[in-house]
């Protein structure tokens, strides 16, 4: 049987984690035939989490390595997606590896830390980062994917990944939340923008996620005291939120633009 | 390959038009693999539209044949979901036949027209009934479902079909923005409440949809489509397929949410 993403190509940024929904998303689009784009920041291995030392993780290399073994084609580029040369760059080599554009899933974002902590406290420059990676290089990428989608003439996906921390403020978490919020906005702008070209834009607004990006939570009682409180009374996991961002990416929906989804267990459900 | 609903039994209701979301979902889920009971009302064969009449069409039952067409067992029943009669014999007869419920898609809604006038207009008992079919059917059909589901153990899927309408209230959609608005309170109550049971609980709130039930607003129809940011109206196997994916395994944590599907018409909540 013909797979669903056969002949497009994807891009998913940050997809350098073994335990992360950028990689997972990687893979759930190259099982559906998808040519998959895979960028990382070119992490220092010695910072590593245990898990991914211990089987010999090589960060993007290896999320490639996942996406041949579905039977697609897998291309890593390391960059930074708030540089605008770096985004030109991977554009150019997606076109000049792959021929085209298609999909697109902003899925970089700076590590949870240190932005969450009083806001009299926030570093300044921190704050402008966590906007700075999430907003402006999302809207960076999108620009310069939606330029080669429009051109193709036949439509495309934008899938941006949000929070629930983009639907509703908690303490501690101004940068992150200020982020995710406008994230969302320039998602509805750019859907209502892109509609007549047959491109739709969404985020992705998942809950608490078992990835190694929230390693700093750590894995005992806080964790779970946050677990509990989910009406599905797990944590999501990062396939479950790939498979969202698969099902967003298919031809099957075509006619959802403009949304922000929560998938979250149940632990917001207002917006 | 094993299909991904093998096993399951889903329960359309309102699946008896030719096109409609009910039909399209009843049909994606049984290309999943899931064996499916149908409702309808018992349309009146004279009162069909014109290209249901010119193919024959026999209301669920036609739609039973298509479900078998792709290889799962269907079984259509005629029910009046706000009658707790009908509904109990419903549940009954899926279990009789099928054995167990996984799938609850509760799409029946009163027909559109008479009730979008103004306030000053709008008759009492077709507020009621709009109000009705939308809330006391969704709850009573998710009653009944939900107490197998919780039985057997497996966890299950209840999808409610809600609108646009449920997000945005418009003049002269009185009764209809209340039953929406309804669904989709209702589905977050629900989620809170089965979440622990692995009952995933969720509605679509579809945008202006190529159907049937749309047939009295054609003069209107090219109007809705270019005010659309994709400038065109949505189909009912584009919301069909939706429901179908909700109830897939790999969605099982999207609990709780009422997701807009409108072509980028609607995107508040």
């Amino acid at each position: 049987m013909e797979k669903e993403l056969n002949g497009k190509v994807a891009i998913v940024t940050g997809a350098g984690r073994l335990r992360g929904i950028g990689r997972a998303s990687a893979v759930a689009l190259a099982e559906m035939g998808a040519d998959v784009v895979i960028t990382g920041t070119g992490r220092d291995p010695d910072n590593y989490p245990e898990d991914e030392k211990s089987i010999g993780w090589k960060d993007i290399e290896s999320t490639a390595e996942q996406i041949r073994n579905k039977g697609s084609k897998a291309k890593t580029i390391v960059m930074d997606i708030s540089k605008e040369e770096d985004v030109d760059r991977m554009i150019q080599e997606t076109i000049d590896e792959f021929g085209r554009i298609d999909i697109l899933v902003n899925n970089a974002a700076p590590p949870y830390g240190e932005d969450r902590v009083p806001v009299i406290e926030v570093d300044n420059e921190l704050f402008k980062k966590v906007l700075f990676v999430k907003v402006y290089g999302s809207y960076l990428c999108s620009k310069a994917a939606a330029k080669i989608m429009i051109d193709q003439g036949e439509g495309g996906r934008i899938i941006n990944l949000s929070s629930s921390a983009g639907k509703e403020g908690s303490p501690r978490m101004a940068a992150y939340n200020a982020a995710n919020f406008g994230l969302e906005g320039f998602s509805q702008s750019l859907a209502k923008e892109l509609a007549l070209d047959k491109i739709t834009v969404n985020c992705v607004c998942p809950g608490q996620t078992e990835t190694s990006r929230l390693d700093p939570l750590g894995r005992g009682a806080l964790w779970d005291s946050k677990a509990e409180i989910i009406p599905m009374g797990r944590v999501g996991t990062d396939e479950e939120v790939a498979d969202l961002i698969a099902f967003l990416a298919s031809d099957r929906a075509r006619f959802i633009t403009g949304q922000a989804i929560n998938i979250n267990g149940g632990s917001i459900t207002s917006r | 390959m094993e299909k991904e609903l093998k096993g399951k039994v889903a329960i359309v209701t309102g699946a008896g038009r030719l096109r409609g979301i009910g039909r399209a979902a009843a049909v994606a889920l049984a290309k999943l693999g899931a064996d499916v009971v149908v409702t309808g009302t018992g349309r009146k064969p004279e009162n069909y539209p014109d290209d249901e009449k010119a193919v024959g069409w026999k209301d669920i039952e036609s739609v039973a044949e298509l479900i078998r067409a792709e290889g799962s067992r269907a079984l259509p029943l005629v029910a009046d979901v706000t009658n707790e009669e009908h509904v109990k014999n419903m549940i009954d007869q899926t279990i009789k036949e099928f054995g167990r419920i996984d799938i609850l898609i509760n799409n029946a809604a009163y027909a559109r027209a008479e009730d979008r006038v103004p306030i000053l207009d709008l008759d009492e008992n077709v507020f009621q009934k709009v109000v009705d079919i939308k809330l006391t059917g969704t709850f009573l059909c998710t009653k009944g479902a939900v107490e197998h589901m919780i039985k057997q153990g497996d966890g299950g899927k209840i999808v409610n079909i809600s609108s646009t309408a449920g997000k945005k209230g418009s003049a002269n959609f009185l009764a209809y923005n209340a039953g929406n608005f309804g669904v989709v309170g209702m589905t977050q109550s629900l989620a809170r409440e089965l979440g622990p049971h692995n009952i995933n609980v969720n509605a679509v709130c579809p945008g202006a949809v190529d159907t049937s039930r749309m047939d009295v607003v054609r003069d209107d129809w090219d109007k809705m489509a270019a005010a659309t940011p994709i400038g065109r109206n949505g189909t009912d196997e584009e919301v069909g397929d939706f429901c179908a994916y909700l109830c897939t395994e790999a969605a099982s944590w999207i609990h709780g949410q009422s997701i807009n599907q409108n072509g980028g018409s609607v995107m508040e909540h």
